[in-house]
């Protein structure tokens, strides 16, 4: 098992530092000065020259590489090119926003779509089968940002339940943040549910058809016993690898849906950030957010081992005697 | 009364008759073997007798264990029963058992539920249960996964999970067929031990006359969903009377046989459901057939029980 996370690690430190190479790459290619954003169209020819200086991008570019990298490992992110401040200090406060509202979306993904997808394989061809996936088609087909944007007329404009954007930050108390979050995190939630209950449903279906459930049944498990204990964390494996692959359109989601919420998040400083070519924190949260899926995507692969000892030890071990 | 008592079982599904007209029986500690080409309805027949059809396969008639209707009771009642009476060995033991389980907590969930057994007893019941069928705890741990076990090993574990409990039948359902020939002899005998040991009525289902010879007292040879011939094994595999029994045994190979020489086949293949002759459904296959095959022929049988459903049987001793 060490073995297998060192690999692991390896693998995701040559994904960053590809991910790295290919952000630090476009920025430079892109047209845009820094420089002559942060000073305007009238500055003058060594005014402009002086601030490129003392940013350093007179610098070759492997080395102004090297330096960013080393800042990423030492923790000393240079300073944003709009704000004026290190990037550490955009991006803490920003996080306590986007972790919670992404893990949120998460966790409701996961309690709507696994006992709605098992329901609708256990009533297959039934009306709760033909209601759930009819409900997920709506579901898959809803953008969500139109999704969010209908949860607050309904919610914020006409119900007057819940806010209709912003958030009174943390130091507001649980309960204000939370309700800042929760249409946030449904908007998210419900297409990703929606896909995952399908995925859910056909992975439970093919695990009913298994000769070991007829095993189950044959030792006197009623149809819910077997699926519970023999079925369930079999139908998983396919469940966790989308569930894997959904995180990182979760982040890509926040970018949207923290626009449309005007949540004070990652999603939406990197959407500001890239407006504002502000290369600093562009090629900083991109990093980020790679560092996140790739670390994601560990986490499934050793859920695999957890879930199926075939997969232990990382290979497949044959029949032997 | 009979420990099993099947009778007029039938199977259909959209319309389409899969088995019909079933009748068994089989006494408390008694063998029964059912031979048949696959598709003839043999693991249907098990299924159905065992509550477990695939989702739309209807059972009609009755299958009476203990005098009891099975075909009549809920799924509750059913699982009183599956394991505890009647246990079944399958023919894949590599996917008969669940993967991510360990042996021993699959051998364990069956007394674990019937015997009312704690967890640690049920556990230290499934080793024991496990040595038994001949997987030594020092060697084969019950802690160990079935893809760590062969699959003759596999095969001990799939019997061990059927006579946990103890139940009064056990149905085999090719047991052997899926495992090479040297594991086949072993996993045969280890089956007719622990049924003589138990006291378990065996029903031995397969396509090897050999295995059906070797194993029980019974037979029953089934043809496209009916049963053709039955009775004894001695009278029914030594005087055979249905033409499909006698293709099946001249199909055989003999030591006898001179080598070069083809070996005897049944010309044709079964048909499938809804595709049987309307009369006899061998007639199309059938050597001996003529006009009078055009009804369905009944099951008859002899003074001694020895039944052939067939217009044109072989005489007794006839040589074909």
């Amino acid at each position: 098992m060490a073995w297998f996370i060192a690999k692991r690690a390896v693998a995701l430190a040559l994904t960053l530092v590809a991910a790295s190479l290919v952000v630090f790459g476009v920025l430079e290619v892109l047209p845009g000065d820094p420089a002559l954003l942060i000073l305007g169209v009238n500055a003058r020819e060594d005014t402009l020259a002086a601030l490129r200086e003392s940013m350093g991008l007179d610098q070759p570019a492997h080395w102004r590489y090297l330096a960013w990298i080393g800042g990423l490992l030492t923790g000393q992110l240079a300073d944003s090119l709009t704000y004026d401040v290190p990037v550490t200090e955009l991006l803490v406060p920003r996080i306590a926003v986007s972790l919670p509202l992404a893990l949120m979306a998460l966790t409701l993904t996961v309690a709507l779509a696994l006992p709605l997808g098992v329901l609708a394989a256990a009533r297959r061809g039934r009306a709760a089968d033909g209601a759930i996936m009819g409900a997920s088609q709506l579901g898959i087909a809803v953008p969500n940002f139109w999704l969010g944007i209908l949860l607050i007329l309904l919610f914020a404009v006409t119900l007057r339940w819940l806010p209709s954007g912003g958030f009174p930050g943390w130091e507001a108390g649980v309960g204000p943040a939370l309700a800042a979050l929760i249409m946030p995190a449904v908007a998210l939630a419900l297409p990703q549910a929606a896909i995952l209950a399908r995925v859910t449903r056909s992975s439970v279906l093919e695990v009913l058809g298994e000769d070991y459930m007829r095993t189950a049944r044959a030792k006197g498990l009623s149809q819910g016993e077997a699926l519970w204990h023999h079925g369930l964390r079999n139908a998983l494996i396919p469940v966790v690898t989308i569930m894997g692959l959904q995180f990182s359109f979760l982040l890509a989601g926040t970018i949207i849906i923290e626009n449309v919420f005007n949540l004070p998040g990652i999603g939406r400083l990197i959407f500001q950030a890239i407006g504002q070519r502000d290369i600093v924190v562009v090629r900083d949260l991109v990093v980020l957010l790679a560092a996140m899926v790739g670390v994601v995507n560990v986490l499934v692969d050793l859920s695999y081992a957890v879930l199926d000892p075939r997969l232990r030890r990382g290979h497949l071990r044959g029949a032997h005697g | 009364m009979a420990l099993l008592e099947v009778s007029g079982l039938g199977v259909d599904v959209a319309g389409l008759t899969l088995l019909d007209g079933i009748s068994l029986r089989l006494d408390r500690g008694g063998s029964l073997g059912v031979v048949g080409e696959s598709g003839c309805g043999k693991s249907l027949t098990a299924l159905s007798i065992m509550g477990l059809l695939p989702p739309g396969l209807r059972p009609r008639g009755s299958v009476r264990l203990d005098g009891a209707d099975l075909l009549d009771a809920d799924d509750h009642a059913l699982c009183a029963v599956r394991g505890r009476r009647v246990a079944m060995v399958f023919q894949e033991p590599m996917t008969a058992l669940n993967p991510v389980k360990t042996i021993g907590a699959q051998v364990a969930e069956g007394p674990r539920r019937h015997l009312g057994l704690s967890r640690r007893a049920a556990r230290e019941h499934a080793r024991a249960v496990l040595h038994r069928v001949g997987l030594d705890p020092s060697r084969v741990s019950p802690d160990q996964y079935p893809h760590e076990l062969s699959g003759g090993q596999c095969q001990r574990v799939v019997i061990a999970i059927a006579v946990a409990c103890g139940p009064a039948l056990l149905i085999a359902d090719e047991p052997t067929t899926a495992l090479d020939v040297s594991t086949q002899a072993r996993i045969l005998d280890l089956i007719l031990d622990l049924v003589a040991d138990e006291g378990m009525a065996l029903l031995m289902i397969s396509h090897d006359m050999a295995v059906i010879a070797e194993t029980v007292t019974d037979m029953a040879v089934m043809y496209a969903g009916h049963v053709v011939e039955a009775g004894t094994c001695r009278r029914v595999l030594g005087d055979p009377r249905h033409p499909y029994t006698r293709g099946l045994m001249d199909a055989m190979p003999r030591g006898s046989g001179r080598p070069g020489e083809p070996l005897a086949a049944i010309p044709g293949t079964v048909p499938p459901p809804g595709a049987w002759p309307a009369g006899c459904a061998f007639r199309d296959r059938c050597p001996r057939a003529d006009a009078a095959c055009a009804i369905r022929p009944p099951l008859v049988a002899d003074a001694d029980g020895h039944a052939v459903a067939c217009h044109r049987p072989f005489g007794a001793g006839e040589r074909s």
